[in-house]
């Protein structure tokens, strides 16, 4: 993948792991452009999916680029608030993911025989599996009725009880309902389906 | 409350069910809108909308699971993540072991996280109390000075949020009318409108008033009783947004 470096300063600074003082003006005191860069590849490297793996430093640089060019075009000494940095670099994190995605979907699409990709090197085989078990997950999850479908949706991307009923408005004795009887639900849909993850 | 939750046979349905995703088939989600759901800024039916969707949709699983890791560190997510979940995470490998929900009692800090959490908590309500006692004491001798916003580039809620006015409940296709507080200072206003499933409908960013009528045309090809969203972004002289909270209504 290519990336577009529009300013030297900004080049610069990302051949170069260590800070100048004239870059740390308007930075957050606590982050030098290091340090962020390993907080965003860890942040990355946990997320990244398996996919788009050989690509994560571009990922991680196409995420640093932007978060630069927003301190540089700074005119004052302001000090730009963590989150919003943060938020940044997730912006740039997902367009990269996302045009990735797009060249995916059209490769898959171009060349049929390469339906699964086996990135991870787990053998094609168990990637077959893997794929066939997620699809089938999610057919069942359409057979739940919506409360417990949203519950165990959230308890699968690793929210918390707690969390799922802060997010969904609900008490955390429903969300734990919920989720207790969604999973009981769906075990039962994978199980007569021959399925047991 | 003990959990009746096996986080074993969670952890196995989590790893499975972030496996290798087919291609999907729909317009991805405005990444703003997916950073306020993880935040837990987005109102519930918001929240439920784009879950129902992630059951169905890997792709927008994986924003989610990205979105979610990257507002934990903007250190506002909606929890800290404990050390296990990595492993949900495209198999990735935890540190340390999850602490299963079996040993968390509802309402109690169940780990070093929570208790720093539990500690800020009471933090901030000593810190409230003692600003609640300054109030008391300034406001009789010439009051206090208003509270000053910080200036991020996105405000949201709050004294100066947007309030809707008109266009919640429900609405006639023909005469759909949607209103809001203005902002003082705000050069002009966009307008957001989509589905439940948020799929965009209908998007003016050139609006002067705080009120519009809505294409008839647009809401006549919606069947009765089909919820919309829709939210307004104030904008500012130096572009700042004032956003709005996600407001519904539905079509008659």
């Amino acid at each position: 993948m290519s990336l577009t470096i529009e300013s030297p300063r900004e080049s610069a600074q990302l051949r170069s792991s260590s800070v100048s003082v004239e870059s740390r003006r308007g930075i957050e005191p606590e982050a030098d452009d290091a340090a962020l860069r390993a907080k965003i590849s860890r942040v990355v490297a946990r997320t990244c999916p398996p996919w788009a793996t050989a690509q994560r430093e571009d990922i991680v640089q196409a995420a640093m680029i932007r978060v630069l060019r927003v301190r540089t075009r700074r005119e004052t000494d302001e000090v730009l608030p963590a989150a919003y940095l943060w938020k940044v670099a997730y912006t740039a994190t997902i367009d990269e993911i996302r045009k990735l995605r797009a060249k995916r979907e059209v490769s898959l699409a171009a060349d049929s025989s390469t339906e699964l990709v086996d990135v991870r090197g787990i053998g094609p085989e168990r990637v077959a599996q893997a794929a066939e078990i997620s699809a089938a997950i999610r057919e069942c999850l359409a057979m739940l009725n919506d409360a417990r479908r949203q519950a165990v949706t959230l308890y699968l991307q690793g929210h918390s009880v707690p969390e799922i009923g802060r997010l969904l408005g609900w008490s955390a004795k429903r969300a734990e309902n919920m989720v207790y009887r969604g999973l009981a639900e769906l075990r039962g849909h994978l199980q007569r389906k021959g399925l047991e993850p | 409350m003990s959990s009746r939750i096996n986080p074993d046979e969670g952890e196995a349905l989590r790893r499975a069910f972030a496996q290798d995703p087919p291609p999907s088939a729909e317009d991805p989600v405005d990444p703003d809108t997916l950073w306020e759901a993880v935040r837990g800024e987005a109102q519930p039916p918001v929240v439920a909308a784009l879950v129902d969707r992630m059951a169905r949709d890997p792709a927008l699983a994986e924003d989610w699971r990205v979105a979610r890791a990257f507002a934990i560190e903007a250190g506002s997510g909606q929890e800290e993540q404990r050390p296990g979940q990595q492993r949900a995470e495209h198999g990735g490998v935890a540190e340390e072991p999850a602490i299963p929900p079996s040993k968390v009692v509802a309402g109690e800090p169940a780990n070093r996280g929570d208790y720093r959490r539990w500690g800020r908590r009471w933090g901030v309500v000593v810190a409230l109390l003692a600003a609640a006692v300054l109030l008391v004491l300034a406001w009789p001798r010439g009051g206090v000075a208003p509270y000053e916003d910080p200036g991020d580039h996105r405000m949201r809620g709050g004294g100066r949020g947007i309030e809707a006015i008109r266009g919640e409940g429900r609405l006639l296709r023909d005469e759909a009318v949607l209103e809001w507080s203005e902002v003082s200072g705000a050069i002009r206003y966009e307008l957001y409108v989509s589905t439940a499933e948020l799929s965009p409908l209908l998007e003016d960013r050139t609006l002067e008033s705080t009120s519009t009528l809505l294409l008839a045309e647009r809401l006549r090809e919606l069947p009765a009783g089909t919820e919309l969203l829709w939210r307004v972004e104030a904008v500012m002289p130096d572009d700042r947004r004032i956003v709005s909270e996600t407001f519904a209504f539905t079509v008659q």
